[in-house]
């Protein structure tokens, strides 16, 4: 109201501008110039009030609305909520509202679909269906107006509803609005079905400057699809795409497809582009297979370029394999920096081998230290420690600093949730708990 | 009676899981953001708090590690109810202090099981 005030102010200081302004300006100045002022201002003011009424009635609106569906509220959070007894009188009582009734209280029953899930979230869908709203929303999938389309996709993503799914297809491969196909690709993402995966894949060859849709949005809807697709992620990634290809890589580490090692490995040790040999090193990592340790081994060192590198060190500290522990107490020495940094936290991801190993690195001798395991893979990096400088050489001050800095951090992750619980002595009695809460 | 707090600046949210609960025989103390949460926790002494992750001013996380360094609420069970569903926002989550974390959307009976299953193991 305030900011509207504001502009309505404004407004007149434009509009009482005209008549000073005859005598300020020059004679030479056309006449018609205050007329043109002023006939500005007029439009501007115009403007200005007309914002202010149509808000004014958005507000009038709202309220309508609210004052409308306050009593209905119970009978939502039945609907959502409620015990299964509850939900069914809940829908039936909603399904039999008057239209004019069920159209003021419609916008907050959608609302809640993106609020739940489970059972509460199929009692709304089912009460959407019964009122016909998504048999509309499927119709308006093919409308003329952009934003009536968006507006379906929209409501049929948030009903998961799998019917739509080639008609949401369609939109993101063909519709001539951008923000259509955006809003398609996040609907068929939270659809969820399998189907989805090939031509969100697909979008993401096309340039994003030319209505494509932006590719952490499709990398979003892909992860959303789950497991199910990872048959066809894992075939894309032989795609001619190297994006399609890295977002493959990606996915597949994200949603545990473990079924995908054999193809990521292939990808970690010849694919041409660096992008994808590090999507491929961090997926390996999160799936946490023991067969992809010789090939993360490899990509840890030289040739590997850097950003491949510092991948596969990570991920061997999330691999979890202690065999990888002599090649990371090699990486302390590294001549790339970044490598050296991440070999100290990934031992320590390694958990007690890795932690002796850094003991030996960071205090030569010390009682901590103890000899490596005995089917510890080769330490491939070596060569590149002999050439390193001296300070980064094994047993050199810089690999003894990256090592204890590695443990201090590690102490550090530990202590902290240690002492944020002082003590449990306001816990809940379990008689009380089993009384009042269940 | 089991007091909980809920914290979350969506009404509609904060409305359901105040639904849900007091169904399920709970007391129910709903407020809408972070400072607000900070001060009924320390106020009222509840024995549970659901916490929305983003709020506005004070989030859910750093309610949480707030009440966690308070010796009076460092014991107090804090479920983090939030739609950041990635690996890292989870570590992050149990990293502060929280005791469960239940991703948006969510189902509002799972939810009490949750809850019920952390006073459970809380007390234990």
């Amino acid at each position: 109201m305030t900011s509207a005030a504001g502009v309505v102010a404004r407004a007149l200081v434009l509009a009482a501008l005209p008549t000073a302004l005859p005598t300020a300006l020059p004679a030479s100045l056309p006449s018609a110039l205050p007329w043109a002022l002023l006939v500005l201002a007029a439009v501007v003011l115009l403007l200005v009030g007309g914002i202010a009424a149509r808000r004014a009635a958005r507000r009038r609106r709202a309220e309508r609305v609210r004052r409308a569906t306050e009593p209905l509220r119970p009978l939502l959070l039945e609907l959502v909520a409620g015990e299964p007894d509850e939900q069914a009188d809940a829908a039936s009582r909603l399904t039999a509202l008057a239209p004019p009734v069920w159209r003021s209280v419609e916008p907050a029953v959608v609302a809640l679909l993106s609020k739940v899930r489970g059972d509460s979230r199929a009692e709304v869908v089912g009460l959407l269906e019964d009122r016909g709203v998504l048999a509309r929303a499927r119709a308006d999938l093919h409308r003329r107006g952009a934003v009536e389309r968006a507006r379906a996709a929209e409501l049929v993503g948030a009903a998961g509803d799998a019917t739509s799914v080639p008609a949401l297809v369609e939109l993101l491969t063909a519709d001539r609005a951008g923000e259509v196909r955006l809003v398609a690709a996040r609907a068929l993402g939270r659809i969820g079905a399998a189907e989805a995966a090939a031509p969100l894949l697909s979008a993401l060859r096309e340039p994003r400057g030319r209505g494509g849709v932006p590719p952490q949005v499709l990398a979003h809807a892909l992860l959303r699809l789950g497991p199910a697709a990872a048959g066809h992620l894992t075939a894309a990634l032989v795609d001619d795409s190297a994006a399609v290809r890295a977002t493959a890589c990606e996915i597949l580490g994200r949603v545990g497809a473990v079924g995908s090692v054999a193809a990521l490995r292939e990808r970690l040790r010849g694919d041409a582009s660096p992008e994808v040999r590090a999507r491929a090193a961090t997926a390996l990592g999160r799936l946490g297979m023991p067969s992809a340790l010789p090939d993360l081994v490899a990509a840890s060192a030289p040739p590997a370029p850097g950003a491949v590198r510092t991948c596969a060190v990570r991920a061997l500290g999330e691999l979890g394999d202690p065999r990888a522990v002599p090649v990371l107490a090699g990486l302390l020495a590294d001549d790339d920096g970044r490598v050296a940094a991440l070999a100290g936290p990934a031992l320590v991801g390694l958990g007690g081998p890795g932690r002796t190993a850094l003991h030996e690195a960071a205090d030569p001798g010390a009682p901590e230290a103890a000899a490596a395991p005995d089917d510890a893979v080769d330490a491939v990096p070596d060569a590149a420690a002999a050439d390193a400088p001296e300070d980064a050489a094994p047993g050199g001050p810089l690999v003894r600093a990256r090592a204890r800095e590695a443990l201090v951090m590690a102490q550090l992750r530990e202590v902290v949730p240690a002492q944020r619980r002082p003590s449990r002595a306001r816990a809940v009695a379990p008689a009380r708990l089993v009384g009042d809460g269940a | 009676m089991t007091t909980v707090l809920v914290a979350d600046d969506d009404s509609d949210i904060r409305e359901l899981v105040a639904f849900k609960l007091g169904q399920a025989g709970y007391d129910v103390l709903a407020v809408g953001d972070g400072a607000a949460a900070l001060e009924t926790a320390r106020a009222q002494e509840p024995d549970l708090a659901i916490l929305d992750l983003m709020m506005p001013g004070l989030s859910g996380l750093d309610v949480c590690s707030q009440l966690r360094r308070d010796e009076a609420t460092a014991a107090l069970p804090v479920i983090m109810l939030t739609a950041k569903a990635q690996e890292q926002d989870v570590a992050t989550g149990f990293a502060t202090g929280a005791d469960d974390y239940v991703v948006k959307p969510f189902s509002p009976r799972e939810l009490v099981s949750r809850v019920q299953a952390v006073l459970a193991r809380t007390a234990s």
